[in-house]
């Protein structure tokens, strides 16, 4: 499998299915791993970082469950590639900003993804659509516990897998859901939603990653604690606080449908006019009418329009995905105008 | 923000309509709004059901690490982690640990890892490190965290809230904190939890006169 062949598919997690898929985009768990006997990433010799990304290749290379994955050293792909993954949610931002001695791994379908020498020596990850946690977490633990035979992996009786940050120690783990709450925004119930998050000991942040407000109405909410609470317990708080949100959500939009339908619906229509016949749209406008027209899909009001192709938009209109498509570096007004190609052809028969 | 109508109470219902491209916003109060007949969309019960779950104990520094302080292995600094916030390897875990412990237990609440381990092989610490040039005070490697002396946990019924003269002001509210937090531990019987905060407070006491702040 080449790179390329990405660009013509639709990772499974865009795939709009799964439980709570209407409001619950997709869910992921990752991993952080290293090896016992090198120093972490940021800590180790350019030489000491090859010498991990060739074990863990080897390892990788001997694995029964990523026969077909595709493996990639960094500093092979040019920077409009490493940031395409970026978009795909397979790679973090930090892993494509020194590419020297860093790899990735990806599976079939953009499943499970492993970064080499991003933070920690290994990052597994395994994104799923729509709120799917046990399903995630036993292909993981698979890969996992395939992946520690072979490697002798950093691990303290007392302290659990260490990790170079010490806010992963422990379990290593951090699990994540990406929520679309278009009606707790609108209804400015949202922060009250967030303030009782972080309560919880969750974070929240938006759809492009750590750093990032939320844009579109997407919201991550992801577990902080990774030690003295166990795989399952985290999986299962993450959950349960997670359908309750949707829980939230969903009311939102009945009480708005309720009350203020027409408007509601002024919104969403309004939003799928701009995109059908803007000439020229920058990625934040995008995303807002996106985040409009998907809510649209969700109660029914555009029959013609399945949730999977407003997702796929939602990936394809960032600059790198914009690029890949054109097969040439675009200046920022030549991306606006791409853009706007993209949503009108893609939108037209709906 | 105070209500809109009775200018009183603070607002928690939130209306916008638009008219005419024209955006108009109304706050109101619970009960005004419940007298207008603007019921609130819905009870947020999320805090309520989840509550206790996990709440963050205060962030603070504890006292000044030596200065020398360094990992054999690898070579790091305890001040280059300060700096950065990540580590150089696995043994760094062994060389800073009385450092660490607390600062996990800020962090997450817990020192212990509960969840799964390599299945392959047995547990182990990392391997010891190789005798190095390092020849300032090392951390003692492959050790537990320090454990102050006196009869193990969890017989924690009695607290008393007795701050130390000669500690810092911060040093005192954090003790008080985690007092606060025992009681609530020992109230749950979550004795394990108790036991932990139980030692954090002796650590932070350092040491306590004879007979003071004991529980025994």
């Amino acid at each position: 499998m080449k790179l390329i062949a990405l660009a013509g598919q639709t990772g499974e997690w865009l795939r709009g299915a799964g439980p709570e898929s209407e409001i619950v985009l997709s869910s992921r768990i990752r991993l952080a791993r290293n090896l016992a006997d090198q120093p972490f990433p940021e800590w180790a010799a350019p030489a000491q970082r090859r010498a991990v990304l060739e074990t863990v290749e080897a390892a990788v290379g001997r694995s029964k469950f990523l026969k077909n994955a595709l493996v990639l050293r960094m500093s092979d792909l040019s920077e409009m590639e490493q940031l395409f993954l970026v978009e795909r949610h397979l790679i973090s931002r930090d892993h494509a900003r020194q590419p020297e001695g860093k790899g990735v791994v990806i599976s079939d379908r953009e499943i499970l993804s492993i970064m080499i020498n991003e933070e920690d020596h290994l990052r597994l990850q395994v994104l799923q659509s729509g709120l799917n946690l046990s399903e995630a977490w036993a292909m993981l633990r698979r890969i996992d516990e395939e992946l520690e035979k072979e490697l002798p992996l950093a691990f303290d009786s007392v302290w659990g897998y260490l990790t170079a940050c010490p806010t992963n120690v422990g379990t290593g783990m951090r699990v994540s859901a990406m929520l679309h709450l278009p009606c707790l925004v609108m209804t400015r119930q949202i922060n009250r939603v967030i303030h009782a998050i972080t309560k919880l000991g969750l974070t929240a942040r938006g759809f492009y990653g750590e750093g990032t407000e939320a844009s579109g109405n997407f919201f991550q909410l992801s577990n902080q604690v990774s030690i003295g609470v166990g795989e399952e317990e985290l999986l299962d708080s993450l959950g349960r606080i997670v359908t309750q949100v949707v829980g939230q959500e969903r009311a939102a939009r009945q009480a708005l449908i309720g009350h203020s339908k027409a408007a509601l619906e002024d919104r969403v229509f309004r939003a799928l006019g701009t995109l059908k016949s803007a000439q020229l749209i920058s990625s934040q406008e995008a995303i807002d009418r996106l985040s409009m027209v998907r809510l649209g899909v969700d109660l029914g009001l555009i029959p013609t329009l399945q949730r999977e192709g407003v997702n796929r938009l939602l990936v394809q209109i960032q600059p790198a995905h914009l690029q890949m498509l054109e097969g040439r570096v675009l200046t920022p007004a030549e991306r606006d105008a791409r853009r706007a190609r993209l949503l009108r052809e893609s939108l037209s028969a709906s | 923000m105070l209500c809109d109508l009775c200018g009183q109470n603070e607002a928690s219902v939130h209306l916008s309509e638009v008219i005419d491209g024209e955006s108009r916003e109304i706050h109101l109060c619970q009960s005004c709004a419940e007298e207008k007949g603007i019921a609130p969309m819905q009870d947020f019960g999320l805090a309520d059901l989840l509550g206790g779950l996990a709440a963050f104990p205060a962030e603070r520094e504890s006292a000044e690490p030596p200065p020398g302080l360094r990992c054999s292995v690898c070579g790091m600094a305890y001040a280059d982690f300060r700096k950065t916030g990540r580590l150089g390897c696995a043994a760094c875990y062994e060389a800073f640990r009385q450092r660490l412990t607390p600062l996990l237990n800020r962090i997450h609440g817990s020192t212990h890892h509960v969840g799964k381990s390599p299945a392959s092989r047995k547990p182990s610490a990392p391997k010891p490190p190789a005798p190095a040039s390092g020849k300032e005070k090392s951390a003692p490697p492959a050790r537990r965290p320090a454990r102050p002396k006196g009869p193990r946990p969890p017989s924690v019924g009695q607290t008393r809230p007795a701050v130390s003269g000669g500690k810092s002001g911060q040093t005192a509210v954090r003790i008080e904190e985690l007092k606060v937090q025992l009681k609530e531990a020992v109230a749950k019987e979550d004795f394990e939890k108790a036991a932990q905060l139980r030692d954090r407070i002796r650590i932070l006491e350092k040491k306590p006169e004879p007979g003071k702040g004991k529980a025994e």
